[in-house]
């Protein structure tokens, strides 16, 4: 298996937002629920970077809706999830979870779905 | 609507555009638009959501600028700056390859233009940029005096004035006179003669030079005429082969022994003159005798130079030296006061060693460049028909994704790596070009042998190549950029979208092509004609089988005026007695070589009121000179043997004399003497008239001319012709051996048939004729080859309309009617601006043409004949292929 299969930490997160948002995933909503989710502040440009290698590897799909006038003008990037990207997501998480099996640390530790 | 009234920070804005490709950033934008307005501005205020949105860019700008940001959708490699630089190189070696016809055509006329641009800049370089090889060479001038009643240029002064120069000066850090001289050097192989100088034991000193061995002269050396000399680099080496113990050493010149004190470095050069062949060969000290110590007033033969003291002005100097000249003049006789008029003048160093050659140079580099616009043009105009037929291609790559700038600087770097090439060949080229030019270039050119590719000629071939990428890149690169996928990719397989504007842009370059090509055409045309004129000018003389040398006596041995003429006097006799010699005289000067020059007054001469002084080109001569030269005697009678044994101040004048003085009486029996009629010299009776011959070259004016025996004076140096009936080639060393029976030291220098000075006279002008007709022809080379392009192009893309109007019945002959009626228009406009340009340009040609007018009336037409008839050549060609066309393939082929 290719090294490029493994999923990054932020390749998961931003699959994980895309498949929460489902039919409305651009840029703006995929940043602002991961910001949400994770309290983590996060810049559009590492989003877009994120997802343009994913859709490069052929984990999703974008296309562009028409020019809206709340944005200036300037059309939306729609991202859909791609059946590869849904089977690497699913690898990853049962990957983590073989490796947490068995394991008891201190804390109320779940894996999140 | 409230929210819509905040628009984010601009700055931020626009460094989001610089980082990221319209397509990103027309996203991201977008995005943080969105969420600015609908969420931030609401919730916390427009100060902290402007603070928001910065964050927001600068946070972005990281991944940006690694190039993780893509384009949508298409899967594209990403690298930092330079490996897109590298992939674009790649791919355009790609493209260049894939199309060796077009880019073998491209680079050989980038070779061509470069190459030959490269070449002249190389001379231009080593001649006229360069600094002088002294030290702040731009603070060293020449002191000059002026005679307006004698002539207009500044001239040499005499040698008291160069004294007077040194110690009463006051602008000057130091003062040095020189003088060119030729000395016999002898003892190393056999005897030659040599150029030497004569400077003043400041002289190093004030041009900042210093010996790279020993010594230069001290002032007890040069003060009490010591025997010392400093060697050029070259002498130390070719005589001495560089020998180590060299200033042990003594070296044997005009029979005396000289000490060797130092040896100059290399680089160093003196006298520089443009119209010196080339500096001395080694230098000795200026060592004023007595007699040039007292000559006042008299040989203008003396050079002088000095240094500015810092912060002196030209004006300033000149002033000084007025001052001085005054000085000088205060302190002759009232009536040579008078008569002389004299005049304190100043030239910088640099305007008399290259003032010569400064503007013919510059007009080679001129024509050249003329060609490299040429040639760029005609690339131009390649780079657009392809880039017609690349348009699908470049649409293509613009609707995958790639930017308009994305690919106009792919194609720019295509072509850049395309001039780049061509650079390269086109240094080699000039390389070799250059070893061409440098032995074509008549010997009059100073400092040439120091013309070589250094950096500096190749930082210059660099620039030109990128230069000409750029400029026969931009527009086809900016088509690229206004491409209209949406059109280009309708069209199908058809190329051509922007018919228009390329049209008109190519139109554009072949008329811009044709009218450079018609003024270097033209401008090589006068100077054809000029030459065609200058080989019509009578000499004066019958240069055929007439062989001449010259032989110098030196002054140690040949002390008595006695010694001198009972030499020459036997000379002439041994010689006649070579078998083949018909007549043998001799000279002080020879024709086309003439440096010395008289003042004479005809006896009862009124001058006009303001008139300048009569002045003659003027030889001493023995022998049958006149007849061995093949000068006419037009009146009276030649010397009598009476008359070079004894001066019984007898004259022969030229023709021009006797008509400008004497137009209605007798010449012979009139009497004129040397200086203004107040000089106490004795009058001359004049026994002769000859014809007038060509002093300088033969395209400048014939000056008047006498001739006195060699009774007249005591005259070391004399010029011997000799007229054989057949070839005087193997009279030169007969020459030679008559030489050496009477003194077996003695060289026999400049042995040359008279048709090889006069081959000599024609040289300067043969080499700028030669080099401006190859530009010429380059030129009209390219042109027609642009034309022709252009013409091939068009038929190729009206094939169809063509094949419709055979079709429904238009004759071959309509045609190519129709077909050359554009080519010939662009011609035509092309003629008449280059006509134009040409009346403007050719003026700076003036100076070099002779019996031609700059705006000459048949240069002009017969030139715009001759492009005519190629041009219609190059249209005739591929009409002629239009006509070719079957009407049925024609139309099947859409």
């Amino acid at each position: 298996m290719a090294k490029g299969e493994y999923l990054g930490e932020f390749e998961q997160i931003v699959l994980l937002a895309l498949i929460r948002l489902a039919d409305n995933a651009y840029g703006m909503t995929i940043r602002q629920e991961i910001e949400k989710r994770t309290g983590r502040y996060v810049s559009i440009g590492a989003v877009y970077a994120t997802l343009d290698r994913l859709e490069k590897k052929g984990y999703v799909d974008s296309w562009l809706a028409d020019p809206t006038a709340e944005r200036g003008g300037r059309a939306k990037r729609y991202f859909e999830l791609l059946p590869a990207g849904s089977s690497a997501i699913q690898r990853s998480k049962e990957m983590l979870t073989s490796m947490w099996e068995g394991l008891d640390v201190d804390g109320d530790l779940t894996p999140q779905t | 609507m409230r929210r819509l009234d905040h628009r984010p920070p601009a700055l931020a804005d626009f460094l989001l555009y610089l980082c990221l490709s319209p397509r990103a950033y027309n996203c991201i934008r977008g995005d943080l638009s969105e969420e600015f307005n609908k969420m931030v501005v609401p919730a916390f205020g427009v100060r902290k959501a402007r603070r928001w949105y910065w964050l927001q860019v600068i946070r972005s700008i990281g991944p940006a600028l690694r190039g993780e940001i893509a384009c949508i959708r298409v899967a594209k490699k990403k690298g930092s700056p330079m490996e897109t630089l590298l992939r674009d190189l790649r791919f355009g070696l790609r493209m260049l390859t894939k199309t060796p016809g077009f880019t073998a055509v491209s680079l050989i006329t980038l070779a061509l233009g470069i190459g030959a641009t490269t070449a002249m800049f190389s001379v231009v370089n080593g001649v006229l940029l360069r600094p002088l090889p002294y030290k702040e060479s731009n603070r060293l001038v020449l002191i000059k005096e002026r005679l307006p009643k004698f002539t207009a240029e500044p001239i040499d002064i005499p040698a008291p004035d160069v004294i007077t120069f040194q110690q009463e000066n006051r602008a000057f850090e130091g003062v040095s006179g020189f003088q060119p001289v030729n000395m016999d050097l002898t003892g190393i192989g056999s005897p030659v003669r040599i150029g030497a100088a004569r400077i003043s034991w400041n002289g190093f000193q004030i041009l900042g030079v210093a010996p790279l061995l020993g010594r230069a002269f001290t002032a007890e050396e040069d003060n009490s005429g010591q025997y010392v000399t400093v060697l050029s680099y070259g002498t130390w080496q070719q005589k001495f082969g560089g020998s180590p113990d060299i200033l042990s050493r003594k070296i044997e010149l005009d029979r005396r022994q000289y000490q060797i004190v130092g040896v100059m470095p290399p680089e160093f050069a003196f006298p520089l003159q443009s119209t010196r062949i080339k500096s001395a060969d080694l230098w000795v000290p200026m060592s004023f005798s007595e007699t040039e110590k007292a000559a006042v007033g008299d040989n203008f033969d003396y050079g002088a130079f000095g240094r500015l003291k810092s912060g002196v002005t030209l004006p300033q100097a000149e002033a000084d030296a007025e001052s001085v000249v005054r000085h000088i003049v205060n302190q002759m006789p009232a009536k040579w006061q008078e008569a002389l008029e004299l005049h304190g003048a100043i030239v910088p160093l640099e305007t008399d060693a290259l003032g010569n050659v400064r503007s013919p140079l510059l007009i080679m580099l001129a024509a050249v460049i003329f060609v490299l616009l040429i040639a760029v043009t005609n690339v131009a105009n390649l780079m657009l028909a392809r880039g017609n037929s690349r348009q699908k291609e470049l649409a293509i790559r613009m609707a995958l994704g790639a930017s308009g700038r994305r690919v106009m600087f792919q194609l720019l770097c295509e072509n850049i790596l395309l001039a780049l090439i061509g650079g390269i060949l086109g240094v080699a080229a000039g390389f070799m070009g250059t070893k061409v030019l440098v032995s074509l270039v008549p010997a009059n050119i100073p400092r040439l042998e120091a013309t070589h590719l250094d950096y500096q000629v190749l930082l210059f071939a660099l620039l030109v190549s990128v230069f000409s990428g750029l400029v026969f890149g931009a527009a086809p690169a900016l088509f690229a950029l206004r491409t209209n996928m949406h059109d280009s990719l309708k069209e199908g397989g058809r190329s051509g979208g922007f018919g228009k504007q390329h049209k008109a842009l190519r139109s554009t370059f072949v008329v811009t092509q044709v009218a450079l090509a018609l003024i270097l055409l033209i401008g090589a045309g006068l100077l054809i004609r000029s030459f065609q004129r200058v080989l019509e000018v009578n000499p004066g003389f019958r240069p055929e089988h007439v062989v001449t040398g010259s032989v110098s006596l030196p002054s140690t041995q040949y002390d008595k005026p006695e010694k001198v003429k009972r030499f020459f006097v036997d000379l002439v006799e041994r010689v006649k007695r070579i078998p083949g010699a018909q007549y043998v005289g001799a000279s002080t000067d020879l024709p086309l070589n003439l440096s010395w020059t008289h003042i004479y007054t005809p006896e009862g001469y009124q001058p006009p009121p303001g008139a300048g002084m009569n002045s003659s080109a003027h030889s001493a001569v023995i022998g049958d000179y006149f007849e061995a030269m093949g000068i006419p005697l037009v009146r009276g009678r030649l010397f009598t043997p009476e008359e070079y044994a004894k001066d019984t101040h007898a004259v022969i004048i030229s023709e021009s004399i006797a008509k400008q003085f004497f137009p209605d009486q007798d010449p012979i029996g009139q009497r004129l003497k040397w200086g203004p009629e107040q000089s106490e010299d004795p009058w001359q009776t004049i026994v002769g008239v000859v014809g007038d011959v060509k002093q300088g070259a033969m395209d400048a004016k014939t000056m008047p001319h006498t001739y006195t025996p060699i009774s007249s004076g005591t005259f070391s140096l004399m010029n011997v012709a000799v007229r054989t009936p057949g070839d005087p080639a193997g009279t030169a060393s007969a020459l030679q051996s008559a030489v050496w029976s009477l003194d077996s030291q003695l060289p026999v220098t400049q042995i040359r048939t008279m048709e090889q000075v006069i081959g000599e006279s024609y040289a300067p002008r043969r080499f700028n004729m030669i080099l401006v007709l190859v530009f010429a022809g380059s030129a009209l080379l390219l042109a027609s080859v642009g034309l022709y392009g252009v013409m091939a192009y068009s038929v190729t893309q009206r094939t169809k309309e063509i094949g419709v109007r055979m079709a429904m019945g238009a004759q071959q002959a309509d045609i190519l009617r129709m077909m050359m009626r554009w080519g010939m228009l662009l011609t035509v406009i092309g003629v008449a601006i280059g006509t134009v340009g040409s009346f403007f340009v050719t003026r700076l040609l003036t100076d070099f043409l002779f019996g031609v007018k700059p705006s000459d009336a048949i240069t002009f037409a017969g030139v715009a004949a001759v492009l005519g008839l190629v041009a219609l050549l190059a249209c005739y060609i591929p009409a002629k292929r239009a006509t070719k066309v079957d009407p049925m393939i024609a139309l099947r082929s859409e």
